[in-house]
This record gives structure tokens, sequence and C-alpha cells, in this order.
């Protein structure tokens, strides 16, 4: 499909350059007064060439009351060019009379057309015009572009598509953690799997490991790993019967995987403003059950992570080196601001209408959807009421499903069996395995691998996870030292549900073009 | 990235300087195409003519084009009008009007600025991939416009000399009433309504 998609914008952008570099060509037609028919005519613009060699600029030709005459609004000049006469004014009002030219005297007319230029001002436009918004969006407001974190991309049977990105919230050494990411729609090809990992932002990026976890499965059934990294095996997946959220039903948005996802914006006044949705099954499947939970988050954590780094500016080295030599202190603070923005928590209503918190998705990132897994509660009744209270636009929602959770499984681990070097000045080659967790992956704006993985069995039908670890060190911009402000800086990480409220103001002025500025403006495209 | 910048600078500086080249032709006689049907005169013309026995150094002529009659070319320079026969016009080549490269390669850097400034300013060398789509669309239709011809009339390689007689300025031969002592170069076309 996406195939298909990228030939059809190849061919249009080949047929749009192609007309667009058609010939600007003058068609210059000579009409002698004797055969002039005036409707033959159109033309704005006529010149009336006299027997004399005179010459009428006209504006446009209008057959007079006699069949003798012609007349017109425009210019004469005499056979010197000197001008001698106007009844137009550059505005084009009309100063007198029309010009009456005797047919008698009229030796030629002459028409101009001018053929293949508005299709370069058109094609100009068309592609001018949204680069220079992008760029100028970008130069105003650059925390909304260039971010992002370990990229992956991987087979999804028609095309190679975006799949996960890595330790998000690892944004120092000693926040390293490991990360588990589900590769929803990815298939391998025959009996490899490949992945691309990237790095499209200005950072660095440490990669430990990024192995692949494997489940053999049927078509009837699928694999879901819950935020403690336990994965069942699941079946007799079902969508919510009704799903409600403060702006009304948000049933379309989350019923399937597609990246229609439902989400708000932020409370004008308080960043951490919390919202709920309500969802209810109608047809709870019997024995345990789980959430189905497809989520990313907006970019809301982008831009407070940005914006921390730019109000401590020249310190923001030191900041970190004090968490990174063990000042737990500082890390509480900064666990703080993360820990008030919260997750997406996850309560059951009970038989008493009592809401009881089953589970919660805490996972930051705002590139790659992921699905996490919500053990709930057994009901025993066919009737489950959810509600996740989360953030105002701070998440969005791709899917929201309930499944019977049949039994825990345990994966196949498989590191990668070749690290292939896509990009130029990359530092490691094939031997490099990904397998020493001494010697990371260390990637720079712009480079690209290929993990091969080798399969256990090629027939067999698989669920994949991606399993990394690792740690990313965000790169200070110059134009964000500008915004060097230890005040505010103090009051992020002392005060953070105050900071929250100031900073309302300045995010929504931003939010609206944030996700859409990310995605035209990000540093290297996947292909 | 950004050590690339300043090769990527020089290159569209050379792009705009090579678009901006053009013929000696007084600005009076430069007509943008959409202009072209609002011109009083006839179209500048650059004759070299045989010298005798084809031997010898070319000699060169530039002007407005008044009138092809009787096999020959009238052509008005700044010092006097001048007739040509046909037969001693080695090559010919007529400015119709003057094509857009510069034009269009000054807007494409114009618009690509704003990244190259903050290319520069910020230091992100990611602003300069914004405008790539940007800069191939520039660049060839620039590129095109600089190698296409189709705004000349070319004798006699592309045009017969005959061809040339509709942008004269007077396409049926020079009229009686027409002191030829008194015809100049025009120095603007005053009175046109653009």
């Amino acid at each position: 499909m996406k195939q298909s998609v990228a030939f059809c914008l190849l061919v249009i952008i080949l047929i749009f350059l192609n007309t667009a570099c058609s010939t600007t060509r003058i068609v210059r037609e000579f009409h002698d007064p004797i055969k002039l028919n005036s409707s033959q005519i159109h033309n704005k613009s006529i010149k009336v060439h006299m027997t004399d060699g005179g010459l009428y600029l006209l504006d446009s030709l209008k057959a007079g009351n006699k069949t003798d005459t012609v007349s017109g609004y425009g210019s004469y000049f005499n056979q010197y060019r000197e001008l001698i006469k106007t009844n137009i004014s550059s505005t084009g009002y009309y100063l007198g009379p029309p010009f009456k030219i005797p047919m008698s005297g009229v030796a030629l007319f002459e028409t101009n057309d001018a053929t293949g230029l508005k299709k370069k001002v058109i094609a100009m436009t068309l592609i001018g015009v949204p680069t220079l918004l992008v760029s100028v969006y970008c130069i105003i407001n650059p925390k909304t572009c260039f971010g992002s974190c370990p990229t992956f991309y991987a087979w999804d049977g028609k095309d190679t598509s975006l799949m996960a990105e890595g330790f998000s919230s690892s944004i120092l050494r000693s926040l390293e953690k490991r990360d588990i990411d589900m590769l929803y729609g990815a298939k391998s090809t025959g009996s490899t799997f490949n992945l691309k990992v990237t790095n499209e932002a200005l950072e660095t990026h440490i990669i430990r490991y990024a192995d692949l976890l494997v489940f053999p499965r049927s078509d009837c059934e699928r694999v879901f790993a819950t935020e403690d990294g336990h994965f069942f095996r699941v079946s007799d997946i079902r969508s919510p019967s009704s799903c409600t959220a403060p702006e009304g039903d948000c049933m379309e948005k989350v019923e399937k995987m597609d990246r229609m996802e439902r989400f708000s914006e932020a409370d004008p006044k308080n960043l951490i403003q919390k919202e709920y949705i309500e969802v209810e099954f109608k047809s709870v499947p019997d024995g345990k059950i789980g959430l189905i939970v497809g989520n990313r988050q907006t970019f809301m954590t982008t831009y407070l992570f940005y914006q921390s780094l730019a109000y401590l500016g020249n310190s923001a080295g030191n900041f970190a080196a004090r968490i990174e030599s063990g000042d737990s202190s500082l890390l509480r603070r900064v666990n703080k601001v993360w820990d008030l923005l919260g997750g997406i928590e996850v309560s059951v209503c009970d038989a008493n209408g009592k809401w009881t918190k089953a589970g919660e998705i805490r996972e930051m990132g705002p590139i790659a959807a992921d699905i996490h897994l919500i053990r709930l509660p057994e009901t025993k009744t066919k009737y489950v009421k959810v509600r996740l209270e989360l953030t105002k636009g701070l998440w969005r929602i791709d899917w929201l499903a309930l499944a019977r959770l049949d039994q825990p499984v345990e994966p196949i681990k498989i590191s990668p069996s070749e690290v292939i070097a896509e990009t130029k000045n990359n530092n490691y080659g094939k031997q490099f395995q990904l397998r020493d967790t001494l010697e990371p992956l260390v990637t720079l704006p712009g480079d690209s691998y290929k993990l091969v993985y080798d399969l256990p069995s090629p027939s067999q039908q698989y669920e994949f996870f991606l399993s990394s670890k690792g740690y990313y060190i965000e790169w200070m911009r110059e134009s964000w030292l500008e915004e060097e402000n230890h005040r505010k800086a103090a009051l992020l990480f002392g005060f953070p549900r105050i900071y929250m409220r100031m900073a309302a103001a300045d995010f929504k002025k931003m939010e609206p073009g944030m996700e859409e500025m990310f995605w035209k403006s990000r540093y290297v495209k996947k292909d | 990235m950004l050590k690339r910048i300043d090769k990527i600078v020089v290159f569209l500086c050379v792009l705009l300087l090579s678009a901006c080249k053009t013929a000696m032709i007084p600005s009076a006689y430069r007509f943008a195409p959409r202009n072209v049907k609002k011109e009083i005169t006839g179209s500048w013309i650059d004759i070299n003519k045989r010298t005798k026995a084809g031997s010898g150094p070319i000699n060169g002529m530039s002007g407005e084009l008044i009138a092809i009659q009787n096999d020959t070319l009238y052509v008005l320079t700044s010092d006097r009008l001048t007739g040509i026969p046909s037969e001693n016009v080695k090559d010919a080549v007529l400015y119709i009007f003057m094509n857009r490269s510069g034009s269009y390669a000054a807007v494409t850097l114009l618009v690509y600025a704003p990244d190259i400034i903050a290319a520069i300013g910020y230091k992100i060398g990611g602003f300069l991939l914004f405008g790539i789509p940007w800069i191939i669309t520039g660049a060839m239709l620039s590129i095109n416009e600089a190698w296409d011809k189709s705004n000349l009339l070319i004798y006699p390689e592309i045009n017969g000399l005959i061809g040339f007689k509709d942008f004269s300025r007077f396409p049926r031969g020079i009229p009686p009433e027409v002191d030829k002592s008194k015809l100049h170069l025009v120095a603007n076309q005053k009175g046109r309504s653009d």
C-alpha cells in the first residue's frame, strides 16, 4: 500500500516537475484587418499597427457602431514610438472617450499569448510556501523540531514502517533502563527478521543491546506485555461497547490500532490537569482478562524536557553531572516533574461503583505507539467498566480492547547476527554484534544501522518484541542558551506544580502545530 | 553537515550568478514574458555579418529590429538605422523576451535563505534539509530556464530570417511616411499600462 502511495507520489512529482519545466512560449498572431472578425480577438492586450507606422496599444478591442472603425482604450504612439495620447490611467480608469480607429488606416492587429508561465509559478508556490512555513515555524520554535529517540523500523508486510522508539526516558546514563516495545505489525522476511535503527535527532544514542523477543503464535492469538515485563498469550480480543471522553464519544478513534488516535489539548491554565476516559465492555470473556492499550505521548514532554535544558543553559552539563555522580535529591526533583505529569492510570469499577486501580502505563515517547497489557481483576460478570485517568494533552490513545489472558509465556531472545552500517562515517561494521553491553553502539545524528536477526524457524508465525537498553544525550542548541534562566529552572525542579501552571500559556501557543511540525521537520527521513 | 554549509552556499551563489548572465541588451528592450504583449518596439537582435570571401574578422552589431523587407534587415543601433542584406547575415540571435532563470534562482535562494541563516545561527544542519525539495524544484526550474532557448530566434541553426519579421517594429515593412533619420532607440517603454 505504502509502496504504491510512494510510487504515485513519485509519478506526481515527476509529472509536476515536467509540467513546471515546460517551455515558456510567446504565441504571436497577426490578424489582417480585411479578414478580421473582432470576435476572434479575445486578448486583453491588442496592438494595432497602423499603415503610417503608428501603434495603438489597447487594453481590449471593441467593434465600433460602424464596421469601418474599431475602438478601444489604451495608448497611441507615433512611428517614432513617442507617446502621443493615452486614455487609460495606470490603475485602469478610463480618461475620456475611447480611441476610434479607422479600419482603413490599420495595417495589422497583433496579439500575444505567453504560455507555460503560470505552471512554473504554481510549481514554485506549491513547493516554496510549505517549505518556508516549516522553516519559519522551526526557526521560531526550534524546540519543536529535531527531536526523537533511537527509532526502530521494521517490515510490516508492505513497507518498512516506524515500529518503536527505544528508552525515551533514559536521558542520562544513570537513567539507563531496559525498554520493551511491541513490534505490533512487524513481519519476518523468510529466515531472518530485519530492524533498522536510526538516529534522527541532534542526540548521541548509546545502545547497549537491541534484542528481539519472539513468541511462536497462531493466527487467532497474540502476545502482549504487561508493564512489569511479563508476557501473556491472549485470545478473544473484544472492542469496547462504548468510549466516553470529556469531548464525547471516542469509540471510532480507539476501536482499532490504526493510527487514528484520541487525544485532547492541554489545559490552558495547568499542564497537569487530569481528565478521564470511561470505557465499557458488555461481553467480557470468561477467565482472566486484561485491557489492551495502544498509545504514545504527545510532544508535551519533549517540550518540557527541551525547555528545562534551555533554562539550565550553560549549567545543564553540571546539572547532569551531579545526577550522574549520585546526587539523589536532584534526581528526585527531576523524577517529581515526570511523576506530576503521570501516566495513564487504569481503574476498574467494582459492583459497588467504586474505582479500583488496576495498573498504570508510564512509558514515555511521542514517536511510536506501543501496546500495553493491564491485567484487570476478575469480575465474574459480563460487564466491565474501565476508567483511564490521564493528564490532558499528554497522551494519544490509539487502541483500547479487552482480551482473555490464556497463559503467561516466555520469549525466545535473539541477539542480532549482523549489525550493518547503512550510512558513511559509522564507526561500526559487520563485526559489531550489539551483544556486549560494555561496548555499546554509539550513534550520531543521521546514522542508520540494519540489524539482522536469525529466526528459529522460518515457517513459524511469530509475535515480535524489541528489548533494548541504553540512554541518549540531548545536544544543547545554541539558541536554547539564550533562554538560560536559573530562576525558572529552580521553579521547574523545585516547585513543579507552580511551574506547570505558569508554563501553560507558553505551551498552548506552540501546542497546535507541534505534532505536524515534528513529523515534517525530522532530521533524517527513514528512506 | 555544518561543514557542508559553505559549499552549499557557494553552489547556490554560482547558480544564481550563472543564471544572471545575459546579453548586453538595453533595459527598455529586456521584456519579461508577460510584458511582450505591451512592447512598442521591435525585439533586440545581435547580428554577425559575413566578411568578404567568408574570411577575416566577423563584423557584429546589435540593435532593434525595425523591419525586414526586400531581403534586407533594418537594424536600429544607438547611432543610426542600418540595412543589412540578408545574404550578408552570417548568424543572428533575436531576443523575444528575457528568460527568468535569474529570477527563479534569486527566489530559490531567497526562500532558502532562512534555512541557511538558521543552520548557521543555530548550528543545526537539519535546517538545510527542510529546503531540499524546494532547492531541487528551484534549481531544476532555473537550470531548465537557463538552457531553454524558446525565448530566442536563432539563425541559421533553428529559425529562418523570415520568422524574425514578426518581431520587428514594423512587421509589414517600413511605411513610406517614416523619416528613417528620425528613428531612435526607445529609452523606456513609457505609456504601457502595466
